[in-house]
């Protein structure tokens, strides 16, 4: 069944092992490099957006010449020498938050995305390989969660727990569990009944062992792009959820927040929303087109041309 | 020759000079446009709170009195023609209008009259508003014939007559609040007032529409009021700079940035103004719990507190910092502002009392102290919050933020659970001095939210509210000013908010109000071409 | 298959039940009833008086009850059809829910008819240009349409068009039956912008069927018969590839309806999400049953027919 971030089924091994055999001896990592740019330009730019992205979060300290949360400065100062992306409305300087954005928008991305698709995916996986009531009585839970809109979901959860980034996390993390395992339950589904799945079971092979070591590598690919795919879902979620008041807590430097206090203030100072509606759209068109990338290659049915 | 041109010079002349004095005639027709910033649900005006249902059945309703549309500093009569009081200042009798009629066309008399006030005063009733303001005071309400209404008081109250002019005590009829049990329906939005309650579309839009048989005749000029239910803020601003909206005149403000972009859209087309908005920002202390127990800290965190930097920088300056009551609101009730702003904790620059609350938090708590500071997420109250607790953290005392949702935070509050509030606004009903006391300050008001039970503040609150002769009453609650300005109350005033409103040029007969729940009947308004 | 039918409706019914009790337990996991806001937010009396008016109107709304007890009259008064009566609005909730469910339900329809209009063509050139300049040019394009957060989109579109039309669209709404034209200049904007943002997963969607289902023997044999190229790609392949594309939109078409209450607050439709929300704020709790109730139901019903569809077409996926 095709799942929302639109692939069905992958079979990475033999696709990876298709292309090393074509190539003859294991080309080194400059080679592969190349043939990744060159085969995939979308998907390079992308990687480089996030690479940026990686870097900037890891540095912000050194980055930013002030702290996200100061007050001190004048409000509304535009873009200019002293303050290179210009002062929010309290006098906050936007460059050092944008910066420390990016830490808090990678964190919050990884974090929930780490727990809610690991999670899901696990659980995705683990109750189709077993099948039968359990996988019945799961399947149900699923799709009970599914079946509640989103942004009602995030809401009430968030109004439950408050605000606090940990609770961001929790609340994106429940929102992308569901359709993680549902994901992956349809590829683990696919690929259930191929042969040396099912040799090493034949040969004995514990069950628990047969799922770690032959259907959990098959599912990475699909892994590795829902992971790229979500985290980017959920820069953008946690800013919706801050436009209805119940973001991560308005003095964080989210840039989700941050998109929230420029709306109040377009006209005056468009500079508000102009910098972290570009670092977010930034990232959210690097994660995507990186994550594209990586299914056009690791999916056999997609790779190559028409003929 | 020249004759002819004489003639028709006149002619022309006094047609310019007619036509000009005709502008300045009301002219009947159209529909005022304006905005609500949220649904209303449940209109009854007896029984709800928020100002989306005040404002949703303004002008569907009259009251005994009300403030003049024509000068809202005044109170004047509205169903009452005249009222009289009894010589020991206990009995007010009002005499109403005759050939009034509901909108569906039964006659008013004092039962109708009877029958609010003894809905309002009834405590299974539960009225919010105007039932906590005339419990206190009011013993009786007699229906001595059909035009002619008695209101015993328990003492003599300075205040009553502010009160039943009150937006929130207006007259509903007998025989509905018979039929429906209630005023929460729109079928029950029955009145006497300029306009007959049209429709209400749910989440969209508030219609009125004239009431041809009001008993002001000539009024009200406009055909009908639309307001359109805008929820978000974007929404609303942009409403304003396209002109799809006429006025803005409550709560909430605009503030300064939106108020020059909307210059900068309309300038020519619309009045700008920086208006008080009879509300109170006030910050609260839990006095039953540690830190806050200590009065000591109480005094260090009124010191401590940059008032006008907080006026400047989160009001972008549109408000009066440190008053207890403002003296454009309260007249010379209010503690003169040059007194005020030369008190410690008040006054500039603050280095001195900064050093007095450091060293207050220093006595007890020689490594500073943390709170949790709990705060509502509406409006900037989350920047109000983190400038109030930057400020405090130069004393010693090291907050953290802890959002809640709106109704959520109004719960927390009412049950105590919180240790320090830095922010949450209370706006008046009235402009009655004492509204402020009775409502923060006193033992059992119901925003003393941080417990706190003073005597003097009690007594000064329920002298203010009994004495009658207008200089004693002065004197009695700049005593409580000062009291509370030199004292460790739970609640910490840090200003009086203003902000920006507008109002279309083509909008005539309006006056600004001095609370935001007054004077949007729009009887006397009228749309110029 | 009637065994696989029924297999699947029998397991809709729980899924139904779950969702509602999901949300039961949630909402009342918020701080906070409908008793103490009307109570704590008026502020008006005394500590100990309003302590004692918020356990009466808790009373009266039978809110004192174990939570088990207050679900379980909740779902017995459901099943036969009574849903309670919102404490905001004093009416049935099955009022308030015929009211605005046509309205949500028009501005899903109408962002998902012009997301697939749009995003399919895209997807099939796409993937019939794989690895050409086309091909990155429809990718960059249709990931910009969720690359912003959609409340900023919205925002943007209004500023734009007061600031360079002086003009808004109608914030009254007005129901397509009694005024189209009126109703469709409201809700053009809204749609407009949510279908953008929603087209980048059915763009996807679409190429990644194309590419895996002309790669299929079929269409290699017809190519090899010598059809025309265009005929292949259109005939054989585009009419294979819309049936993931009609689930995947029936698996968006049911959350749609909620994920546009950001729209309808921004442009002012008074629709489900709106409801919703505004019903969560003030714990309106049967308001919020109610209509979670419904979402859950379209969802489902959306997704089960998509299901029973694959199954009949299918016959691998009715044993999985």
């Amino acid at each position: 069944m095709p799942d929302a971030t639109g692939h069905v089924g992958a079979g990475v091994e033999a696709a990876l092992a298709g292309a090393g055999q074509a190539r003859g001896a294991r080309p080194g990592l400059g080679e592969q490099l190349r043939w990744f740019v060159v085969r995939q330009p979308l998907g390079a730019a992308g990687a480089v957006v996030v690479l940026a992205l990686v870097l900037t979060a890891i540095f912000a300290p050194a980055l930013a010449p002030h702290g996200p949360k100061d007050t001190a400065f004048a409000p509304y100062v535009p873009p200019g020498a002293e303050f290179l992306m210009g002062t929010d409305h309290l006098g906050r300087d936007m460059l050092s938050r944008v910066v420390w954005g990016a830490r808090l928008s990678l964190y919050v991305g990884i974090t929930s995305v780490l727990f809610g698709v690991t999670v899901g995916a696990l659980w995705g996986i683990v109750t189709a390989y077993f099948g039968g009531v359990s996988d019945s009585a799961s399947q149900r839970v699923v799709d009970s969660l599914m079946a509640l809109p989103p942004i009602i979901l995030a809401l009430a959860l968030m109004a439950a727990l408050g605000q606090s980034i940990t609770n961001v996390i929790i609340a994106l993390a429940v929102l992308l569990l569901p359709t993680a395992a549902r994901t992956m339950r349809s590829v683990v589904l696919s690929i259930k009944e191929i042969p040396y799945v099912e040799a090493a079971r034949a040969a004995g092979a514990s069950e628990w062992r047969v799922i770690f070591r032959h259907v959990t590598p098959n599912t990475l690919a699909t892994y590795i792009v829902m992971f790229t795919v979500n985290i980017a879902y959920a820069i953008v979620v946690e800013a919706a959820l801050s436009f209805l008041g119940l973001g991560a807590p308005p003095d964080e430097p989210s840039w989700g927040g941050m998109l929230t206090a420029g709306t109040q203030a377009l006209e005056t100072a468009p500079w508000m929303i102009f910098f972290p509606g570009l670092a977010i759209s930034l990232t959210v068109f690097g994660l995507n087109l990186l994550g594209d990338s990586i299914r056009d290659l690791t999916d056999p049915r997609l790779r190559g041309g028409l003929g | 020759m020249r004759r002819p041109v004489t003639l028709i010079a006149t002619l022309i002349v006094l047609a310019l000079a007619a036509g000009a004095s005709a502008q300045e005639t009301p002219r009947a027709g159209g529909i005022l446009n304006w905005y609500v910033y949220g649904d209303p649900g449940r209109l009854d005006i007896h029984l709800e709170s928020p100002l989306s249902v005040q404002q949703a059945v303004a002008g569907i309703y009259s009251g005994l009195l009300h403030r003049d549309p024509d000068d809202p500093a005044k109170i004047t009569g509205d169903l009452a023609e005249r009222w009289t009081v009894s010589p020991d200042g206990k009995i007010y009798t009002f005499h109403l209008r005759r050939g009034v009629k509901w909108h569906d066309g039964q006659p008013f008399t004092s039962a109708d009259v009877k029958a609010t006030l003894d809905r309002v005063l009834n405590p299974a009733t539960k009225s919010p508003r105007c039932g906590s303001m005339l419990k206190p005071i009011v013993a009786s309400v007699e229906a001595v014939d059909p035009h002619t209404v008695q209101v015993a008081l328990k003492f003599p109250a300075a205040p009553f007559l502010e009160y039943t002019a009150s937006a929130w005590c207006r007259i509903a009829a007998k025989h509905v609040l018979e039929k429906f049990g209630d005023l929460s329906k729109p079928e029950a939005q029955i009145g006497t007032g300029p306009f007959k309650f049209k429709r209400y579309e749910r989440g969209s839009v508030i219609e009125w529409e004239r009431n041809k048989d009001y008993f002001r005749p000539g009024l009200p000029y406009l055909d009908g009021v639309k307001q359109f239910v805008l929820v978000g803020f974007p929404t609303q601003l942009a409403a304003a700079k396209a002109g799809r909206v006429m006025l803005w005149d409550t709560w909430p403000p605009m503030k300064k940035t939106d108020a020059d972009e909307l210059r900068r859209a309309r300038g020519e087309e619309v009045h700008i103004a920086q208006n008080t908005i009879n509300t109170v920002f006030l910050a609260f202390l839990h006095t039953q719990k540690p830190p806050f127990d200590n009065p000591d800290l109480r005094r260090a965190v009124h010191l401590a507190l940059d008032r006008q930097e907080i006026v400047a920088k989160a009001l972008e300056g549109a408000g009066v910092p440190c008053a207890v009551l403002d003296p454009k609101l309260a007249g010379d009730f209010a503690l003169p502002l040059e007194e005020v702003n030369k008190l410690p904790g008040c006054r500039q620059p603050k280095d001195q009392d900064v050093a007095e609350a450091k060293a207050l938090v220093a006595k007890h708590y020689p490594n500073g102290v943390d709170v949790e500071a709990a705060v509502r997420s509406v409006g900037n109250y989350v920047d109000r919050a983190q400038l109030i607790l930057s400020q405090l953290r130069k004393v010693g005392i090291r907050g953290t933020i802890k959002t809640y949702e709106s109704a959520a935070g109004f719960a927390v509050f009412g049950k105590g659970d919180f240790v320090f509030l830095p922010t949450q606004d209370r706006a008046m009903v009235t402009v009655d001095p004492g509204d402020l006391f009775s409502l923060v300050y006193t033992t059992d008001s119901g925003s003393n939210w941080g417990k706190w039970s003073d005597k003097k503040a009690d007594d000064l609150t329920e002298q203010g509210l009994r004495e009658t002769n207008r200089d004693k009453r002065k004197q009695v609650y700049w005593e409580l000013q000062r009291h509370l300005l030199s004292g460790t109350p739970s609640a910490i005033p840090i200003a009086w908010v203003e902000g920006f409103h507008f109002v279309d040029k083509r909008v005539r007969g309006y006056k600004f109000a001095p609370t935001v729940y007054d004077n949007n009947t729009f009887m006397k308004v009228w749309l110029a071409q | 298959m009637h065994q696989y039918a029924a297999r699947r409706l029998l397991l809709f019914v729980p899924s139904l039940l779950g969702a509602s009790l999901l949300i039961f337990v949630l909402l009342r996991l918020v701080p906070g009833d409908i008793a103490e806001i009307i109570v704590y937010q008026a502020g008006a009396e005394s500590a100990s008086v309003q302590k004692r008016q918020v356990q009466e109107i808790r009373a009266e709304l039978g809110l004192d009850r174990p939570i088990a007890v207050q679900y379980l009259v909740w779902l017995g008064n459901a099943l036969q059809g009574d849903f309670g009566h919102s404490y905001i609005q004093q009416r049935p909730v099955t009022e308030i829910v015929r009211e605005r469910f046509p309205r949500s339900l028009e501005l899903a329809s109408l962002t998902l008819v012009v997301a697939v209009v749009w995003a399919v063509p895209l997807g099939v050139i796409s993937a019939v240009r794989q690895n050409t300049w086309a091909d990155y040019a429809v990718r960059v394009v249709s990931i910009s349409g969720l690359s912003l957060p959609i409340f900023f989109t919205g925002v943007l579109i209004l500023w734009a068009l007061v600031r360079f039309f002086r003009w808004l669209p109608p914030l009254e709404f007005v129901s397509f039956l009694d005024d189209p034209v009126e109703n469709l200049k409201q809700l053009a904007f809204p749609t407009l912008a949510q279908a953008y943002y929603i087209s980048a997963p059915i763009m996807r969607l679409t190429r990644s069927q194309m590419l895996e289902v002309v790669r299929q023997d079929y269409v290699r044999t017809a190519r090899a018969k010598g059809l025309a190229e265009r005929a292949v790609v259109y005939r054989h392949a585009l009419s294979n590839s819309l049936l993931p594309v009609v689930t995947f939109v029936g698996w968006w078409g049911g959350r749609l309806l909620g994920g546009i209450v950001i729209m309808e607050i921004i442009f002012a439709v008074p629709g489900m999400g709106t409801a919703l929300v505004q019903a969560v704020s003030n714990r309106d709790y049967p308001t919020v049953q109610a209509i979670v109730f419904v979402m859950a139901l379209v969802f489902l019903t959306l997704n089960l027919v998509v299901d029973l569809v694959y199954g009949w077409l299918d016959p691998r996926i009715r044993y999985a």
